[in-house]
């Protein structure tokens, strides 16, 4: 599934302000329950994942990929994306703190690998990495995702 | 024929980026099909999925330390020259073993 399908506008948001990272997953969550792309109980699921596995989630430098299983409520393969107004950190040494919070959806293993690939062509970019931390609007910021 | 897993906690996520980026990485230096394949796996079953090289983030390496295997870590799952500086040598040195 192409990135196009994966992430929508109402599923990007800009200078979020969270207390901790439980409350950065808990805002990009809520993206996704309120576009009606998974159940309010997916939220408590990455939450769960991410105290089970420990902060592995923050998959890159300032960047966290929170996920939790299709099993638990996912109804349409999604991704939102949430830049924080200010970092927080997610007890991962290498990698804190995080600003943006990339929350994946999938309802099973391979739907979602085809926009995952495009996802870390821009995420493993340096430019386009800098654009996203200087992107105004929302549109500027889902732009940089779909432009690839 | 050079067998990895990335491990991640499910095999949804972290683990798919780590097989991107070991494909892209391997397929850009001349290798192909015959000399590597690159399996997603969760850390509850990492164990019996026996590779040569388990390539994973330092949280999940820490479960992997006593492994029959080369365990290879990586930071930024993204960063393909991290990859490459991480994986190649290994990678080269035991294909040129498994030659002899």
């Amino acid at each position: 599934m192409d990135v196009k399908n994966l992430i929508r506008k109402n599923l990007v948001d800009l200078d979020v302000s969270v207390e901790d990272w439980q409350g950065a997953i808990r805002a990009a969550g809520k993206l996704l329950v309120e576009d009606g792309a998974v159940e309010e109980r997916f939220v408590d699921a990455m939450i769960r994942v991410a105290k089970e596995f420990g902060p592995y989630i923050v998959v890159a430098p300032g960047i966290a990929l929170p996920h939790a299983r299709p099993e638990d409520g996912v109804i349409t393969a999604s991704i939102a994306i949430l830049r924080l107004k200010t970092p927080v950190d997610f007890g991962n040494e290498d990698n804190d703190p995080v600003y943006l919070v990339v929350a994946l959806a999938a309802v099973d293993q391979k739907q979602h690998i085809e926009g995952l690939k495009q996802l870390s062509k821009v995420l493993g970019n340096k430019e386009k990495i800098a654009a996203i931390k200087e992107a105004t609007v929302k549109e500027e910021l889902l732009d940089i995702f779909l432009d690839v | 024929m050079i067998k990895i897993s990335a491990v991640c906690g499910m095999g949804l996520g972290s683990g798919l980026l780590v097989k991107m980026g070991i494909e892209r990485v391997l397929e850009r230096n001349g290798y192909g099909r015959k000399d590597f394949r690159v399996e997603v796996a969760d850390i509850s079953t990492a164990r019996s999925t026996s590779p040569d090289i388990f390539v994973t983030t330092s949280e999940f390496a820490k479960s992997l330390r006593e492994v029959d295997a080369e365990v290879i870590t990586v930071r930024n799952l993204f960063d393909e020259s991290e990859i490459e500086e991480a994986l190649l040598g290994v990678f080269e040195q035991i294909l040129e073993s498994k030659k002899r």
